[in-house]
């Protein structure tokens, strides 16, 4: 009995002690860690060089970051932001940016960016204006995307048909894509990614019409022009210029591209890495800006660096932000090809890291007509019954006309609820 | 009870404490939230309101969770029965004397103990149109996984195979446990191999015939992780092969409509309480032959 007390006693003292050892004694002293979630495994080797960097110059703070695959990310974040344990700094993109910033889970960053001096008008103003919320800041612009138009070379030579240019109207798309599918066996002229960032979202407003009013709260797919939006594609389809809904289920766009059985599609701008270095298509890929319809309009989806609002770490996590977006920073997102940064005028370095393997400069041209993509805080509700309604329309079964009222039926009442 | 029979008893429930602690705290108490979530709009960030049997009279009226459930029900009817009798068949034969026994029994066990990620990714590859084995084969060229009239017997046909390991273990078991003295009398009466089959092995099987049954349609009834897998994000014939518990994924973690999804789940398990009631009123009747 009196051994079993003494050992007790003993483990408590230690315990104590270690306890000891992290109590405050002045923030400026002790080791901070901050955790830094991201999807994008592709960027991990940039991400890391980054903190070494960024830790080199703050020796007392580290950064531990978190890499899950883009599917379970944001179940991992709600899950954690319901427990109130989101990551200190965690990257946020335009898809459910609304529902952080309103439920309060992302800190407001405006009183940082005053004390630092920082000017917001460095960074593009499509990812600037996707995280303000009334008149407040509540992420750092990260990066940006674009689509364009990318062409298999080869396919093109084989057809005997001039490459795209950046001056190529739909019409030129069409007309060029019949005589490719005729001459060519078992290829396919053009295809879309069935997800609206790639396909959708850039030829309805190209149409004139528009997905969301930008105060969010009515839905564009009552409007004609926005129909024959979604026309432009389900034609595309019915003439068989496009696989079918059943091929597309089969193989993905991607794969179809690089399997050299379509000759061109909208490709975002976070393939261009990928492609650049796939041996089966060096030399062989191309990209232009998108035909012209009626004006000329990009969507683009812009990564924002977003703080816990209950993060114990604030003032670490703002130092590696700012880091992260600082001019330096972005600069070597750009020269290493990972990304196109949101800090506008080293934007240009990503084009011209790829330069000798590729012409990527369509994309940076995008850039100056690029708008944010359409969401709205709930937005996961009426997009679903979109991309399914719209599924019909690619497999033949409903009308362009018929999907759109039920999309605009589906989506006003979902805007509603959002209102009460 | 003297001191030593308390003590052994405390003893019994101190050992049984870290399995009924798991078994609380991951299945009972969440089956109750489950319950209590299905009448709230449970959404994100654990923000919810009572709402009543809203989310119930939205279920009736939702045909897209109906064709998912229909289904679930066609996937049961087609690939139990089927599974089940290949298993049988294949236990049946690796309980005779053949060479390779162990052999066999592993490399037909190897699909249950295979991640279903694997599984899905191999057969999508076999299933594919214009590379895939299996057109190469057949010297066909279809679309297994996207012409909406076959995606669905695509997805079973896996089931089926995924599947056959399992059962044939548990019914091989269940043979090893006939006394081979009841088939010495039978062939001592005369009988061949078939009447063997029919008027022995088969009734005595059947109280492990019976359990296969019933947790091979619980867990068909609850598929998810093949379909959603092969079937993926970009397919657009879906709606002919989504199940119950793939309504229940989407609404959760897609759409966040968590208290409409408890509500789903609350059905599938209405649903399967039900169909293992009839099962286990037809096992009393049966067994009393």
């Amino acid at each position: 009995m009196k051994k079993i007390l003494l050992g007790l006693s003993a483990i408590t003292a230690l315990a104590f002690t270690a306890c000891g050892g992290s109590s405050d004694n002045g923030s400026g002293d002790k080791k901070v860690e901050i955790s830094y979630a991201i999807w994008a495994m592709e960027q991990e080797p940039a991400e890391k060089e980054l903190i070494k960097r960024f830790e080199e110059q703050n020796p007392n703070i580290k950064v531990k970051l978190e890499v899950t695959p883009w599917d379970q990310y944001w179940t991992k974040l709600e899950a954690a932001a319901t427990g109130g344990v989101a990551p200190d700094v965690f990257s946020m993109g335009q898809e459910s940016q609304l529902k952080y910033m309103e439920a309060g889970i992302a800190q407001p960053l405006s009183k940082y960016i005053e004390k630092d001096n920082i000017d917001m008008n460095n960074y593009v103003e499509s990812v600037r204006s996707a995280y303000e919320l009334n008149g407040e800041m509540y992420a750092m612009p990260r990066d940006i995307d674009s689509i364009a138009l990318a062409y298999n070379k080869a396919l093109f030579d084989k057809a005997g048909v001039a490459y795209p240019t950046n001056d190529w109207t739909w019409e030129d798309l069409e007309r060029t894509g019949k005589i490719i599918t005729e001459k060519l066996n078992g290829v396919h002229a053009v295809a879309f990614e069935i997800d609206g960032q790639n396909s959708y979202y850039n030829l309805i407003p190209q149409s004139n019409g528009f997905v969301i009013s930008k105060d969010g709260k009515t839905s564009g797919y009552n409007n004609p022009e926005t129909v024959e939006g979604i026309k432009k594609m389900s034609d595309l389809i019915k003439d068989g210029l496009m696989p079918s809904a059943e091929e597309l289920s089969d193989m993905d766009t991607i794969s179809l591209f690089q399997s050299n059985k379509i000759a061109m599609f909208y490709s975002g701008s976070w393939n261009v890495k990928d492609f650049s270095e796939n041996k089966e298509l060096d030399g062989k890929v191309g990209f232009v800006v998108m035909p012209l319809i009626k004006k000329r309009i990009a969507v683009s989806n812009g990564i924002g660096l977003m703080m816990a609002s209950n993060s114990k770490h604030k003032d670490a996590a703002w130092k590696l932000m700012k880091f992260l977006t600082s001019e330096e920073s972005q600069k070597y997102l750009a020269t290493s090809g990972t990304v196109i940064p949101a800090y506008k005028s080293v934007e240009h370095f990503w084009a011209d890291g790829f330069n000798d393997k590729v012409d990527v400069s369509a994309f940076i041209t995008e850039l100056e007509y690029s708008y944010s993509l359409p969401t709205s805080r709930d937005a996961a509700k009426w997009r679903d019954i979109e991309g399914e309604t719209l599924k019909q329309v690619w497999a033949g079964n409903m009308s362009p006309e018929d999907a759109c009222k039920e999309i605009y039926k589906v989506m006003t009442e979902a805007l509603k609820a959002e209102q009460e | 009870m003297n001191k030593k029979q308390k003590n052994e008893m405390l003893w019994g429930y101190l050992m049984l404490l870290p399995l009924i602690t798991g078994i609380l705290v991951f299945s009972i108490v969440p089956f109750f939230q489950n319950i209590f979530y299905s009448f709230t709009n449970l959404g994100s960030f654990g923000q919810y309101k009572m709402i009543g049997f809203a989310n119930y009279s939205k279920l009736f009226s939702d045909t897209k969770v109906w064709i998912a459930f229909w289904n679930t029900f066609k996937y049961v009817i087609f690939s139990v029965p089927i599974g089940i009798s290949l298993s049988l068949i294949i236990a049946v034969l690796l309980n005779s004397k053949i060479k390779g026994k162990g052999l066999y029994r592993t490399l037909l066990f190897l699909p249950a103990v295979t991640m279903p990620s694997a599984i899905a990714m191999i057969w999508k590859w076999l299933y594919n149109k214009d590379f895939g084995i299996l057109n190469l084969v057949f010297g066909t060229h279809v679309s297994w996984m996207g012409n909406p009239n076959f995606v669905f017997w695509s997805i079973t046909i896996v089931m089926i195979w995924s599947g056959i390991g399992y059962n044939m273990i548990i019914l091989l078991a269940g043979l090893q446990g006939i006394s081979p003295s009841y088939y010495e009398a039978a062939e001592i009466d005369g009988a061949g191999p078939v009447a063997k089959f029919f008027k022995i092995t088969l009734p005595l099987l059947s109280p492990t015939l019976f359990f296969v049954s019933i947790t091979s349609i619980i867990g068909t009834l609850q598929s998810f992780d093949i379909v959603m897998m092969m079937l993926g994000k970009t397919s657009l014939v879906e709606g002919k092969a989504t199940t119950a518990v793939y309504m229940f994924y989407k609404q959760a973690f897609i759409l966040h409509n968590k208290g409409y999804a408890a509500t789903i789940a609350i059905a599938l398990f209405i649903v399967t309480m039900i169909i293992t009631a009839i099962q286990l009123r037809l096992q009393k009747k049966w067994n009393i032959d």
